[in-house]
């Protein structure tokens, strides 16, 4: 298994205050998979993919990547295997920074050359006109950011890609877009996907498997097929499921 | 004569590089019923909204040739007539309560501001009224979520408080401009429900505003489908299935669905026709 999450707890605050966001919860990806991970708002489904990157503190339980439990501060070559897409890719694109400087700068951290070409050829893969390259996300719509911040994370190469929430603040017909995009993205570079979503058609359409979360804890794995015929064994999951089913296809 | 009447509804917004028409010449009308409008972000569709309670401001300029409620003209009203329409007689519920509603006082004072201000109530009963009405969404324990702060309460929890707020004064009309879009699904469906029942019992009119075709048509009768400040398609929400408009059914295709074929979604083919 490529991602190995064993017995995984995260503890915000001590004592009397604390929240324990993530509570033991253990699910493995493999690679070249696409893993979902759905659950309603503080259901702990997106401190996992911060856990990961170590932006919150793991309080308990393991991550390993190959095999690899990850050190305490995550190194630059972390960096070049597993990269992050946030949902909002207003909040997650430097204000002044054009498209050009936020592309460029992971090439200069690891010392990349080649900067012209390796800016202009990803923003060509992920479908924007190189002519936005001096442009500043305020110039941007929402979808053309959001591919802004996928071809960020596509710089290093990475060969996994964590996905928080990535369409849900945009408009259908743009997350159409991006959900495409996405997908052409995996297929054509053998990409490991983790996603998070709060809704259940979207991890579908793109997951071949799924943890369902509540409180903090994996109430149920599934794969696709079970999904699509109804096939679930926990009571929230069918809740999910029947708040979700005007998406379900005829 | 209808409720409501909108006929060429006009707003522009200054700008830098020149007047920005963000609705051009919608009309409609609204009976006791309940409309949806719905369109992408930057259709005009929550200015729309916010223009029939004259909640757009300078240098936004509203126009229209009517902007009728229960007889009156909107937008020759004066302010303080105009302030006794608005939460009386057509009252507005906003998309995300953690930003309507006042971070700073209980949900108590907020609730019971307008009883005991514009209807000179007193304590005791401006409380009893407003747990009847929290009662009313489904909240039982009524006393305690008005000693509670805005930022104390779950999203659904806000929402709810919010539909309970804005149905006290017992409007004619209800704006709610994506109300359920910050909620949890399992969330969305129960805050639907109570606006369902609630709108019925009550026979209001309701606008229904949201980008969310396949929701509205479940709980709406009309809808109206909005793309860059026009209504592009009239539909009854039965006969969404066999709406017209390529934005239309490009809006019901793009969604993907549980147990569907994964092939890519397909994608709107925005044609300069349609603003036309």
């Amino acid at each position: 298994m490529l991602i190995e999450i064993d017995d995984l707890s995260v503890t915000f605050g001590k004592g009397r205050d604390a929240v324990r966001a993530v509570r033991e919860v253990s699910f493995a990806v493999d690679a070249r998979e696409s893993f979902g991970l759905v659950g309603e708002s503080g259901s702990g489904k997106s401190t996992i993919l911060r856990a990961i990157c170590g932006m919150v503190p793991v309080t308990g339980g393991m991550i390993r990547i190959d095999g690899v439990p990850l050190p305490k501060r995550r190194s630059k070559a972390f960096s070049r295997r597993i990269q992050m897409v946030f949902q909002d890719p207003y909040a997650s694109l430097h204000p002044k920074r054009s498209v050009d400087a936020t592309l460029a700068e992971p090439l200069a951290i690891h010392g990349i050359k080649g900067r012209d070409e390796r800016v202009v050829q990803a923003m060509r893969d992920v479908g924007l006109d190189p002519r936005f390259r001096f442009r500043f996300p305020h110039q941007l719509s929402g979808g053309q950011r959001q591919r802004v911040v996928i071809a960020r994370a596509l710089m290093l190469e990475p060969e996994i890609l964590l996905l928080d929430e990535p369409t849900s603040a945009l408009d259908a017909s743009v997350q159409a877009e991006v959900l495409n995009l996405l997908s052409r993205i995996r297929e054509e570079r053998n990409l490991t996907y983790l996603m998070v979503s709060h809704d259940l058609a979207v991890i579908d359409h793109m997951c071949d498997r799924l943890a369902v979360m509540k409180d903090g804890r994996v109430v149920e794995q599934l794969g696709r097929s079970a999904l699509a015929s109804g096939d679930v064994r926990e009571d929230y999951t069918r809740t999910l499921f029947t708040a979700s089913a005007h998406e379900v296809a005829e | 004569m209808s409720l409501l009447d909108v006929e060429n509804l006009r707003v522009a917004f200054d700008t830098e590089a020149g007047a920005v028409e963000a609705v051009r010449g919608v009309s409609f009308a609204v009976d006791r019923e309940r409309v949806a409008i719905v369109g992408e972000s930057g259709s005009g569709k929550s200015v729309t909204g916010r223009s029939i309670l004259r909640l757009v401001r300078p240098p936004g300029r509203v126009t229209a040739k009517t902007l009728r409620f229960d007889g009156q003209d909107l937008l020759s009203l004066s302010e303080r007539k105009m302030r006794a329409i608005r939460g009386q007689h057509i009252a507005m519920v906003m998309q995300d309560p953690k930003f309507a509603l006042n971070p700073v006082m209980s949900i108590g004072d907020q609730m019971t501001e307008g009883l005991r201000r514009r209807e000179g109530m007193g304590r005791r009963a401006a409380t009893a009224k407003t747990i009847e009405m929290l009662r009313a969404v489904q909240i039982r324990d009524g006393e305690r979520v008005m000693r509670a702060y805005p930022h104390e309460m779950s999203g659904g929890m806000g929402q709810r408080v919010m539909i309970a707020m804005m149905l006290i004064p017992d409007p004619d009309l209800l704006i709610a401009d994506e109300p359920t879009s910050a909620l949890d699904v399992t969330v969305q469906a129960e805050v639907l429900a109570i606006l369902d029942d609630l709108v019925k019992e009550r026979g209001m009119g309701l606008i229904f505003i949201s980008h969310d075709l396949r929701l509205v048509s479940r709980f709406c009768d009309r809808v109206l489908v909005m793309y860059l400040g026009k209504i592009v398609e009239r539909l009854d929400a039965r006969d969404l299935e066999a709406a017209q408009h390529p934005y239309t059914r490009g809006l019901l295709n793009c969604l993907p669905s549980i147990g569907g074929d994964r092939k890519p979604l397909p994608v709107l083919d925005r044609d300069a026709a349609w603003a036309e």
